[in-house]
């Protein structure tokens, strides 16, 4: 019989009650103390007399600290106490917290935050739209100029260096900019959302209250997308979770669902499909910003059409296409995941004219990873169709977006998909040509023991001019299954 | 350290390997204090509004709750600051409804006749 694991925690907690049965068992500063505690250290607030040397933080001063976002709360609203919690934020996210199983600096924060925002002017609803306006602006305005945006993103960041306290507002701007570029130009990406980050982190003022978190936050989170899309997946990971630390701390720890969506999408370009389909249905029960909801349900039916799972992908993506009307790139993208699915059903004509569709929408858009996107399925589509001259075609134009774009793995990838089509057609010379420039690709990939050995392979089969599709399809294995 | 090292800790000569064994077991516990026990008191104190005492029972229960229910591949803090918080709403909402009932029982000056489903005793288990 199978039985369920107790978890490796479990130990501990049956040693802590066997210790501590029928014991009084100290909890630590009573309310009352706390509370005269926080009530004195507000005061220094009010009177500017705090500095992050006031309080070492043991037990007792984090029983003040929750004391103190109980006395902020019962302040009136207005710019005194909008002071009190800037304050009292800057001190609490300035303490070197040590052990945090709970979160409790993260909740401490978010609670002052809340106070905080809800004395400023405008009030909360205001910090939320404009903060919110960062990702509208980027599905608005669309990528027309990446290269142009990347540089004048460099001279914006590059400016900031001179600017002490830093505006939010600048800042943001930069974000509503930047967030358009992971899918364009993702190393330009990545190479500047370092730079904000650490702009924003080398200790000056930005804004009030949790600006500096949550503009943190964000330019962590493009990192991570950026090195989603570059194919620096393992780095990805990190950048997330410095966004996760950081959103945890501000007004709306609810930005944390657009970074679960953000490991989805980095699970669905590793090829985990089942994992995708699993957390993906979760995921989108507990969402609930929309356009967040739409994105998981989108990497669902890509998973789907993945798995080979077409009538459920097709239903799943062509509510996608109906919900993502005013997000022209995801409902580009959701339009060639389905014309892939009805492809995947061999409703050719259908799928045609799906297609068309989405390469009507994609000229429209200057987005590498849709271009290549639409190419790659296309070409797959036509080569199962047999038609493999004018999939060779689409290949080389899938294969040429993400060169252009510096999206390292996918263009090793597509390379390795042309070749094995060269192959078919009897062109294998041109097949050892398109290996050779990708060689170097898939040595860059981070592979896997076998993938390295699949790559070593090929390179020896191309060296004696003895190139075949098996050699050629274990790398194609290797790429999908192997990227760290 | 102190606060978990048993009397037997002092007999070094006796037996060196169990005392080692006890201040290991008290160096344990004594993290597991700090990083567990007190953080979930305080999650149920300053967030819950209880009192410590019954800050303490919650979260005792929560971790009884825990060796049976918590499996492998669990997110342990997740898991535990869920139950704690669910115990305390709990906690409070029993708390409210007794201070309801002893308002009406207690002080009938300032009680309204009591209801049918006041003087039936299933309710009362009910409500407990």
């Amino acid at each position: 019989m199978i039985t369920e694991q107790e978890h490796e925690i479990v130990p501990r907690v049956r040693n802590w009650l066997e210790a501590t049965s029928g014991e009084e068992i100290p909890t630590g500063l009573s309310r009352r103390e706390a509370r005269q505690r926080a009530r004195r250290f507000l005061n220094c607030i009010f009177a500017d007399h705090v500095n992050s040397e006031s309080i070492g933080i043991d037990g007792d001063a984090r029983d003040v600290l929750w004391c103190l976002v109980q006395e902020l709360e019962s302040e009136p609203t207005g710019h005194r106490t909008f002071e009190a919690c800037d304050h009292a934020y800057q001190f609490a996210s300035a303490i070197s917290w040590g052990s945090d199983y709970f979160q409790e600096q993260a909740d401490i924060l978010h609670s002052i935050a809340q106070i905080g925002w809800r004395s400023a002017a405008g009030g909360i609803q205001y910090v939320i739209t404009s903060r919110a306006s960062i990702w509208e602006h980027g599905d608005a305005q669309r990528c027309h100029d990446p290269c142009a945006a990347s540089s004048r993103l460099a001279a914006q960041i590059e400016r900031l260096q001179g600017e002490d306290p830093l505006s939010a507002e600048a800042i943001r701007d930069i974000c509503a900019t930047l967030v358009n570029l992971p899918n364009a130009r993702p190393l330009q990406a990545e190479s500047l959302s370092a730079s904000l980050y650490s702009v924003l982190t080398d200790g000056r003022q930005v804004g009030h209250l949790d600006d500096r978190d949550f503009l943190a936050g964000v330019a962590s989170f493009l990192g991570g997308v950026a090195r989603r899309c570059g194919g620096r997946w393992d780095s990805a990971e990190v950048w997330y979770e410095q966004a996760a630390s950081a959103f945890r701390r501000t007004l709306e720890p609810e930005y944390l669902q657009r970074i679960e969506v953000e490991r989805l999408a980095l699970q669905y370009v590793r090829y985990e499909n089942r994992s995708v389909i699993r957390k993906a249905r979760g995921l989108i029960r507990e969402i609930t910003i929309p356009r967040e909801k739409t994105k998981a349900r989108f990497l669902l039916g890509s998973a789907q059409v993945g798995a080979g799972h077409f009538n459920e992908a097709r239903s799943t993506l062509e509510t996608v296409v109906n919900e993502s009307s005013s997000t022209p790139v995801l409902r580009t993208a959701a339009l060639i995941k389905l014309g892939a699915a009805i492809s995947g059903l061999g409703l050719d004509a259908e799928a045609e004219v799906v297609f068309v569709e989405a390469a009507r929408l994609t000229s429209g858009l200057e987005y590498p990873l849709l271009i290549g996107n639409l190419a790659g399925d296309m070409g797959e589509h036509l080569s199962r169709l047999g038609r493999l001259e004018e999939a060779a075609a689409l290949y080389r134009t899938a294969w040429a977006a993400y060169r252009d774009a510096g999206m390292t793995s996918f263009t090793a990838y597509l390379a390795v998909l042309l070749a094995e089509l060269l192959i078919h057609l009897g062109r294998n010379s041109e097949a050892e040509a398109e290996l050779v420039g990708a060689l170097g690709l898939m040595e860059q990939c981070h592979l896997d023991r076998e993938g390295i050995a699949a790559v070593s392979f090929l390179r020896e089969a191309i060296a004696k001019r003895r190139t075949d599709a098996r050699a050629v399809r274990a790398v194609r294995d290797q790429l999908r299954k192997g990227f760290r | 350290m102190q606060r978990f090292v048993s009397g037997g800790a002092g007999n070094l000569g006796a037996a060196e390997g169990e005392t080692i064994r006890q201040l290991q077991l008290a160096a344990e516990l004594e993290a597991f204090y700090l990083q567990l026990f007190l953080p979930l008191v305080r999650r149920a104190t300053w967030r819950h509004g209880l009192s410590k005492e019954d800050a303490r029972d919650v979260v005792q229960d929560a971790f009884l709750l825990a060796v049976v229910k918590l499996k492998v591949g669990g997110n342990a803090p997740v898991w535990l600051a869920r139950v704690v918080d669910q115990l305390s709403m709990n906690f409070r909402r029993k708390g409210a409804r007794r201070a309801r009932l002893e308002a009406r029982w207690l002080n009938p000056a300032s009680a309204s006749e009591p209801s049918e489903t006041d003087l039936d005793p299933e309710s009362w288990r009910h409500s407990e």
